[in-house]
């Protein structure tokens, strides 16, 4: 005999190949209980259990995943095969099998209820998501930091190994990105052109400089090998560039998806850089705006704390470019205006369902902006 | 600005105001979906429903047939998305029928929610539309799949989902984007790909095919009965 076992939004039924009910597990009539019961699927173990209890039946059939996992958990052999007839027989009617756990229940009603669990499970299915988002974000920041710091550390040992074949353009040249440019598509100083140093992104003036100094320098002349060597070195370095790029346009983009809200008041990746600081989505929107405002600059309040130093305007939000832009004395009143905002926008974020208010933050900052700026120093 | 019904579909309606434009009788009175006009005549508040934002709309635009919507009607809605197309897809069924939205990315499921709670026939459902046995414990049968997912299985998608939850005798209808199934293949050539995909499982036969130019071009919406 062949049994039949089906998770149903009422409960958990065992079917024999008609679709008669065999035994049953009767949810609660409750659409969030039965979301609750459904998110955390350790609950349906014990039911379960006692539903297979005594069971004989030569093969088990499951007709959804989540049970299938169950059992594989509990090492019970079942196969997965939701369009048996057994299964269809229970879809084509549900609320009359509804109606044998609850009581009568009209299809009306009991579709009333879909729409009700439905949505309280794609809500919680959201919020899942969204924490599983700040915390790639998180993350994402982390490789930035790192990468930076080996880019910054690598940038000064390149440049110190290739004078010592062209000393003259450490000083020409002090972007590391394009110095880097040039000595990966000639190394060689002797071999570069007007057209290699303006396609490496220097200008008419700049290329025409270091062409100079190439024809004079005081350098040691490389062998064929060497200067290979450097290539590759610059190369390696400028691609570790390219991908610190390439994440932060990711983060951009993750954080659009995981904080719309505050993407929309604060640059993305300084957003990105507070969920970070604050440990998750979820905790930055539980801080009050003044902790917001200072976020990042532990040191700084400390300092304050026990030294009783002037305590810190403005932490990561330094990074804002409406703080960085003002005049120093405005910089603490501008930290404190986007602190508000970003409080509002990252608490609608973490718990507002999906509603978007972005712009609106975003108007209102741009209008107190004006205002703050606009009377310059005075109180 | 009169309004008539349409003369083969119920609950459809077309609004003649100079022009002729479908829409849809609201179900749930002062709440727009997305931005689409809305008209009061007659103390009923009618929904216009754009060609150029719904593929569906498109396909009545341009002679579609097989309408399966009505009164009453289940469907299992593939590739929901933030419920444009199914909101009038809500009124015409009304509360008597019910739409499973299974939609995958939380983005637009997110405006969905929004949706479902004013239109209480729709039960959003966050899954992917690749994988029925994630859903198959709250989707009911139902009379008509629709699926709208532009994925390059979309056929196979479509076939796993209708051979579980689609009645026989229902009708599985598919907006066929041929530009993701494949971009290199003139269109017609892919809806004859992916008529074969279905057909070929003995279970499904064509009722038509109807082209979505000039409102969705490349763009098919392709209409099959289960056996």
């Amino acid at each position: 005999m062949r049994a039949f076992l089906a998770l149903q939004p009422y409960g958990i039924l065992l079917l024999d190949h008609k679709g008669k009910v065999l035994k049953s597990w009767g949810f609660p009539k409750d659409p969030e209980k039965i979301a609750s019961i459904l998110t955390d699927e350790s609950l349906l173990e014990e039911p379960l259990r006692k539903l297979l209890a005594g069971l004989k039946a030569d093969e088990l059939v499951v007709g959804d995943q989540i049970l299938k996992d169950l059992l594989n958990k509990a090492d019970i052999k079942s196969i997965l095969s939701p369009a048996e007839e057994a299964f269809l027989r229970l879809r084509r009617t549900p609320h009359r099998y509804a109606s044998q756990i609850w009581g009568v229940v009209k299809q009306k009603d009991y579709f009333r209820m879909l729409n009700e669990i439905g949505i309280e499970l794609t809500r919680i299915g959201i919020k899942k998501q969204l924490s599983s988002l700040d915390q790639q974000v998180i993350k994402a920041i982390d490789y930035i930091d790192h990468a930076n710091k080996a880019l910054n550390v690598l940038a000064p040992a390149i440049r110190e190994w290739y004078s010592i074949h062209f000393p003259e353009l450490n000083d020409l040249v002090e972007d590391h990105p394009l110095f880097m440019k040039v000595v990966s598509l000639q190394p060689d100083r002797r071999k570069m052109t007007l057209e290699i140093l303006k396609k490496a992104g220097l200008s008419d003036a700049k290329a025409r400089q270091v062409m100079e100094a190439a024809r004079n320098s005081i350098g040691a002349d490389f062998e064929e090998s060497d200067l290979e060597m450097l290539r590759k070195v610059a190369e390696n370095w400028t691609s570790l560039y390219e991908s610190r790029k390439m994440v932060e346009a990711f983060i951009e983009d993750l954080m659009k998806r995981a904080a719309p809200n505050l993407s929309a008041v604060v640059h993305p990746l300084v957003g990105a850089r507070l969920i970070a600081v604050a440990g998750g989505l979820n905790r930055l929107a539980s801080l009050p705006a003044s902790s917001i405002q200072i976020l990042g600059a532990h040191k700084a309040i400390f300092m304050h704390l026990v030294k009783g130093a002037k305590p810190p305007k403005h932490g990561v939000l330094f990074q804002a470019k409406e703080v960085r832009t003002a005049p120093k004395k405005l910089r603490g009143k501008v930290a404190r205006l986007l602190a508000t905002k970003i409080a509002i926008a990252a608490r609608v974020d973490a718990f507002g369902d999906g509603r978007y208010v972005g712009d609106e933050l975003r108007r209102e900052i741009d209008e107190k902006l004006r205002e703050i700026l606009g009377r310059g120093g005075r109180k | 600005m009169r309004v008539r019904e349409d003369q083969k579909f119920r609950n459809l309606f077309w609004i003649i105001n100079g022009k002729k434009q479908l829409a849809t009788k609201s179900i749930a009175p002062g709440h727009r979906v997305y931005d689409e006009i809305v008209r009061q005549i007659k103390g009923e508040e009618y929904r216009i429903w754009n060609p150029y934002r719904s593929k569906l709309a498109a396909a009545i635009y341009k002679g579609l047939k097989n309408f399966p919507f009505r009164r009453g009607t289940k469907v299992l809605y593939l590739g929901i998305a933030s419920g444009t197309t199914a909101s009038h897809v809500s009124d015409v069924i009304e509360d008597d029928g019910i739409i499973f939205g299974v939609e995958i990315a939380h983005r637009v499921i997110r405006d969905l929610l929004g949706v479902a709670k004013v239109r209480r026939n729709i039960v959003p459902i966050m899954e992917s539309a690749r994988r029925p046995q994630s859903y198959s414990w709250i989707v009911s049968e139902v009379d008509v799949v629709y699926e709208d997912v532009a994925q390059p299985d979309q056929a196979s998608i479509l076939v796993k989902n209708a051979d579980i939850f689609l009645r026989k005798g229902g009708v599985a209808m598919i907006a066929v984007k041929a530009s993701s199934i494949d971009v290199t293949l003139p269109p017609k050539k892919v809806y004859r790909l992916v008529e074969k995909e279905v057909i070929s499982t003995g279970r499904y036969k064509l009722l038509e095919t109807v082209d979505l130019s000039p409102y969705d071009p490349k763009h098919a919406m392709m209409v099959f009965r289960k056996l």
